[in-house]
């Protein structure tokens, strides 16, 4: 894992949506980061903010939707500052992106050359003859047979995974710093994912491109990112290197849902499963987002909205967790966000006779405010 | 005793053609299901599995002549099917689908819409006998029948597809068959279906044929399978001697390609170049699998194919010649 300055650092986002009855908070205090030429997987199930979480990096948040807290820090500069049109100018030259149907994303009016051309001449200063040129490398490089001739096919002339190798194409036209990949195999069978996930990371090694994947698919996630934050209601409530996420999972969610994954190497006779279902986000409840299903919720859970805290005394593996709290005297300082102040109990001041916390973290936010 | 016996079966569609392809004879189909054989015992659950196009799902609406086969032969409950009427087959066989938003009604009470199959079926003697059966239905599968009275729309998609299987085993059918029931839904939601699911079909003694792509469900809730492609089955047997000693070399990329939630393994991994042919342009003659198979030789374009046991075993057979 490179050590070296993030291509991009998010801290504390919280992304909401103002409706009728008040802020829906899809995102709720969230952190990440990701370097060069390293993965990032966010995996979650259907609403736990996944997405959103992706867009708002984007700068795709339409009302009723806003950023309500945070920063996203693009190798320096604060996105959440920026102007639409300096949004722009990034957009597809420095931070591009891959979504789940190709083809959906591709004009059906337009030859895919012509599509990834336009991208070429909005931000690059390469002339007509040279653009050209580019494109056929990249398809070329994208395993597209034939790119002279396929470069002038419009994108209903592609299968499903040739129209994804197309958009992959496109995204690292202006040779990005930042790839963002919405579920970009999940729309695919599994030996054209098999196919897509190889070139992806190819790509990324001679690249050196810093890449978010977002995805339901564990196993998707084990064979391609280095980074693992796992997200549920909002919140991710997991981060860490995915190895160790994976021997050894800290946050009871993770280890259910670690769990409940169909494999086809799984020779016992039931799923494990996660009882009931995830809560709606306008309708939380108090303490931890997952405290209802956890099977090892107690009391204070209930009461109090858990923080991150560092595992095993690690920064780079934090969980939202009362179980995990760990040990007081390595406090998660710089990842940890302060209690939410929304939550319906104050965490306890320090010494406080609450009888369900007995170790006290110190975190962000609470000995500065 | 063998519960469903499939022969032979073919399912062909037509392709418009214009005027002058029909003078000339050049009349084109779809070969959705080329030919597959397979045989389900009584409490015996039966897979289904391929890629999309594969031809799984035409391949059980045709077995249970839901839609009418082109070819083939298929005896169920030792009686050919076609001797069945209408009520008499689905009072035996029930269909589960993916999307229950299509299949349950949204007009109809959960409560109205089971009772109403109980009673069209007449498994219950009295009134107050088809509320209980509803009330236990419910209960099986973890829907409380307090909420009974409510419509579709007030559940959520998991407990849709509980409902829908429920509605299914109200009718007392031997034989339950369900295409991708769970692969709309997440996997925490997929878990607990599955494991009721499971549990019913071992209590209740149903023969199952389940159809899907996702071969880590395939492997819990199997007890044998067959992998289809391009509208063949191309390996068939039981769910363990596939996924351990797998032989085909379709099978072999298949559970190559699948991700495995581990990072710890690294995988050598056979990829397969290139997609699933249109099934319009699959020749008669030779392995449907020939134009993508890394082992494929000239022979693989020409041979007589069809199932063989793999070394003489009775519960592993394989559809290649390279084998």
């Amino acid at each position: 894992m490179s050590r070296s300055e993030p291509v991009l650092d998010v801290d504390r986002l919280t992304t909401q949506f103002n409706v009728d009855g008040g802020p829906v908070k899809a995102v709720d205090d969230n952190s990440l980061t990701v370097h060069r030429g390293e993965t990032l997987g966010i995996v979650g199930e259907s609403g736990s903010g996944k997405s959103t979480l992706l867009r708002s990096i984007m700068g795709l948040i339409e009302d009723p939707g806003e950023i309500a807290a945070g920063e996203i820090n693009y190798r320096g500069r604060d996105l959440t500052e920026l102007s639409d049109e300096a949004f722009r100018q990034l957009r597809g030259n420095d931070i591009s992106f891959i979504f789940q149907e190709p083809m959906s994303h591709l004009n059906p009016a337009y030859t895919v050359g012509d599509q990834i051309t336009d991208v070429l001449a909005a931000h690059t200063e390469l002339n007509s003859d040279e653009r050209w040129e580019r494109v056929y490398e990249l398809l070329d490089l994208l395993g597209i047979p034939a790119p002279e001739d396929r470069a002038d096919s419009y994108p209903h002339e592609f299968s499903g995974g040739m129209a994804q190798r197309v958009c992959i194409a496109m995204a690292l036209a202006c040779e990005p710093d930042l790839l963002l990949a919405d579920e970009p195999t999940s729309a695919l069978d599994v030996t054209i994912q098999a196919q897509i996930i190889d070139l992806l990371s190819d790509l990324q090694s001679e690249f050196d491109v810093a890449m978010i994947w977002v995805t339901h698919d564990m196993g998707v996630v084990a064979e391609t990112c280095d980074t693992l934050g796992v997200m549920y209601a909002g919140n991710i409530v997991e981060y860490g290197d995915v190895d160790d996420i994976f021997d050894d999972p800290k946050h009871p969610y993770t280890e259910a849902l670690l769990g409940s994954v169909p494999t086809h190497r799984d020779t016992s006779d039931r799923f494990e499963t996660i009882e009931g279902a995830p809560p709606e986000l306008q309708d939380l409840p108090s303490g931890c987002v997952f405290r209802d299903r956890c099977p090892e919720a107690t009391d204070a859970c209930r009461s109090h909205r858990p923080p991150y805290y560092e595992v095993g005394g690690s920064r780079d593996w934090i969980a939202k967790c009362l179980l995990h709290r760990g040990d007081p005297t390595r406090p998660a300082t710089d990842s940890a966000p302060e209690l939410d102040a929304s939550a319906d109990a104050e965490w306890p001041a320090e010494g406080s006779a609450d009888g369900g916390i007995d170790e006290d973290p110190k975190i962000r936010g609470e000995t500065n405010r | 005793m063998s519960l469903l016996e499939v022969d032979g079966l073919k399912k062909h569609f037509p392709v418009a053609s214009g005027p002058i392809d029909k003078l000339l004879g050049n009349d084109r189909t779809v070969k959705a299901v080329d030919g597959i054989d397979f045989t389900i015992d009584e409490g015996e659950a039966f897979t289904l599995v391929g890629e999309s196009g594969c031809g799984k799902s035409t391949a059980v609406k045709s077995a249970l002549h839901h839609q009418q086969p082109t070819e083939g032969t298929v005896v169920f409950k030792n009686e050919r099917i076609e001797t069945y009427s209408k009520k008499r087959l689905r009072g035996e066989a029930q269909l589960i689908y993916q999307d229950q938003q299509d299949t349950l009604n949204p007009k109809m009470s959960v409560a109205d819409a089971l009772a109403e199959a109980i009673r069209v079926h007449d498994v219950a003697d009295t009134e107050a006998d088809v509320q209980n059966r509803v009330d236990e239905l419910l209960r099986r599968v973890g829907i409380s029948p307090s909420e009974k009275r409510q419509r579709p729309g007030s559940f959520s998609g998991g407990q849709k597809q509980r409902i829908a299987i429920a509605r299914a085993l109200a009718v007392e059918p031997s034989l339950l068959v369900a295409d991708e029931p769970v692969s709309g839904l997440d996997v925490s939601v997929q878990a607990q279906i599955l494991n009721r699911l499971m549990d019913l079909q071992e209590d209740l003694g149903l023969g199952l044929v389940y159809v899907t792509h996702n071969l880590g469900i395939a492997r819990k809730i199997s007890d044998t399978i067959g992998v289809m492609y391009l509208g063949n089955i191309v390996e068939y047997g039981s769910v363990d001697e596939i996924f351990e000693n797998p032989q085909h070399p379709y099978t072999q990329a298949l559970l190559s390609a699948n991700p495995v939630p581990d990072p710890s393994i690294d995988r050598d991994r056979t990829v397969l170049e290139g997609t699933i042919p249109d099934p319009i342009d699959v020749d008669e003659h030779g392995c449907p699998f020939a134009s993508r198979c890394p082992e494929a030789i000239e022979e693989c374009t020409t041979a007589e194919m069809g199932l063989e046991p793999y070394q003489g075993s009775r519960n592993h057979h394989v559809d290649c010649i390279r084998r």
